[in-house]
């Protein structure tokens, strides 16, 4: 158990590293949550305390999270393919699985850099008053959130390696994401048979806690029911991509072609 | 001289076919898919529902028209950037740099198809606005709206050239064509009138590519007197040639800087 633990710790500290000189963070985190904050922001321009604008306002967080999560988890293990180092992961005795466990960690918490960038920018540049009724709640919200987008990332990660044909959705699932987990506008504006696909993904339950939290949507579930989802949804992500590290692993070993790009 | 003007048309259009098929990344069917098709609709998709929550469903057309042109950026920005940058990691630079051939004929040439690809995602989307969004270009001149998406993919796409002759002297393509794609969508009254923003970002709109383009587009669909959106097109098209200048002339001095340092295609 220690040493799963070290693993994932070491791998997580190394993906801060390399992600926070990647340039690719700065797009994933800050560009595009931050462009969908400015035209948020200037479209609310002139209406303090609108609900709308306050859920906006955590959904280009939010946005940051997920976005870090596709983009890099995403491309995690075809990295070290790229780089000649699946091989030696695969052969060394720390398994593959924890390694990649560390690494969407590292993504799914460097999301926080755009949450706390939305409230910033909120707050100070455009001076519009953030209150969030329940920090405490929010808080765990957001851990949880970020949890379940780590578990969301490692199937993500392991479906784009098995797959060439699903690591090209990589740009089209991004926004329809935004959409169908209502993180810019509330999912009941959505047409009802396209809601039934919002409701597999932890994101939306996520959403659903944040904007109760911050006192912001008082219709939608109650907190704990949205956490138990998000719980729910993480753990079968985690079951589904562990049974998908088996796969690669046997497929790797098998057919030789580990480093064939 | 007949001889040279038929040399540079070919050069200029076999130039622009193999550009766009040897170094467009996502000229491929999911790529292609993905990237050119669904991401534009899912883009208009948000920002009309989020900007009917803000101002109301009756405005949901400034959104679709807004950002339906702004998807010229796709082709005109990551595009020509692809087609001119990629040129130094595919290992090409420095044999472009070693040929004979008209440089502005190379130059041009790798914007033309992505001007004509951009304008095909400009229709698709305005066709999705129109089928599930309640888009109305009843009103509008078609050939005058059609004459505004090819001005305004131009003029994009002159931004791209010189972006992806800077992006020569850069690693990272994407995060330059990221920027500026972003910058766009915020400043050139995509989503909201250039006049919510404060004075000295509306100075930088006012040089900007697509600002005018999007204004004139929702005039015309609007049914707007040709005499009023001319002017626009006009200054759009001068936006553009300043651009496309700019970019020639940087192109023009990195070939001549990288021959005289032999420094071609270094990182």
């Amino acid at each position: 158990m220690r040493k799963a633990v070290n693993i994932i710790y070491t791998a997580f500290i190394m993906q801060w590293k390399m992600r926070c000189v990647t340039p690719f963070s700065a797009i994933a985190l800050v560009l595009s949550p931050l462009a969908f904050l400015l035209v948020t922001l200037f479209l609310f321009k002139e209406e303090q305390g609108n609900t709308g604008l306050m859920r906006a306002v955590i959904g280009c967080g939010v946005i940051g999270v997920w976005s870090s999560v596709l983009t890099t988890s995403g491309r995690d293990i075809q990295a070290e393919r790229w780089q000649g180092t699946l091989e030696l992961i695969i052969a060394s005795p720390a398994s593959l699985e924890l390694s990649i466990i560390g690494k969407a960690l590292a993504n799914s918490t460097m999301g926080i850099v755009s949450v706390g960038l939305s409230f910033v920018v909120t707050r100070f540049v455009f001076g519009q008053s953030i209150t969030i009724s329940h920090p405490t709640e929010f808080l765990i919200s957001l851990a949880l959130l970020i949890w379940s987008c780590a578990c969301l990332g490692l199937v993500i990660s392991t479906a784009f390696t098995l797959s060439r044909a699903a690591a090209g959705f990589g740009n089209g699932i991004e926004l329809l994401v935004y959409i169908l987990s209502g993180l810019l506008f509330p999912i009941t504006l959505l047409p009802r048979w396209l809601t039934l696909f919002s409701y597999p993904l932890s994101l939306t339950w996520g959403m659903q806690a944040l904007t109760r939290s911050a006192g912001v949507d008082n219709a939608s579930l109650e907190l704990t029911r949205s956490w138990a989802l998000m719980v729910l949804l993480g753990l079968m992500y985690s079951g589904l991509s562990h049974w998908l590290f088996r796969v690669i692993d046997k497929q790797l070993r098998s057919s030789g072609e580990m480093g064939y790009q | 001289m007949i001889e040279r003007f038929l040399n540079n048309t070919r050069l200029l259009l076999l130039g622009a076919f193999m550009s766009y098929r040897a170094l467009f990344a996502w000229l491929n069917p999911m790529g292609y898919l993905m990237t050119k098709v669904l991401a534009p609709i899912f883009q208009i998709v948000i920002f009309a529902y989020l900007g009917m929550s803000a101002t109301g469903k009756e405005t949901a057309t400034y959104y679709v028209v807004g950002n339906a042109i702004q998807i010229t950026a796709l082709s005109g920005i990551f595009g020509v950037m692809m087609s001119v940058s990629n040129e130094r990691p595919s290992g090409t630079l420095g044999l472009l740099f070693g040929t004979p051939a008209n440089r502005l004929m190379l130059f041009g040439g790798r914007a033309l198809m992505h001007v004509l690809d951009g304008m095909l995602g400009v229709f698709l989307c305005l066709s999705f606005g129109i089928i599930f969004l309640r888009l109305d270009i009843g009103n509008a001149d078609i050939p005058l709206l059609i004459l505004c998406i090819f001005v305004t993919t131009f003029a994009t796409s002159a931004l791209g050239l010189l972006l992806g002759s800077i992006s020569l002297l850069t690693r990272d393509i994407f995060l330059l064509g990221n920027t500026v794609y972003w910058g766009m969508t915020v400043l050139c009254g995509v989503n909201f009138p250039v006049r919510k923003l404060p004075m000295w970002l509306q100075a930088a709109s006012s040089g900007l590519p697509l600002t005018r383009g999007i204004a004139a587009s929702r005039a015309i669909i609007a049914g707007a007197n040709p005499s009023r959106v001319l002017p626009l097109l006009v200054g759009e098209v001068g936006v553009g040639l300043v651009y496309f200048v700019l970019g020639y002339v940087v192109f023009h001095r990195l070939e001549i800087v990288a021959k005289r340092r032999g420094t071609l295609e270094l990182f």
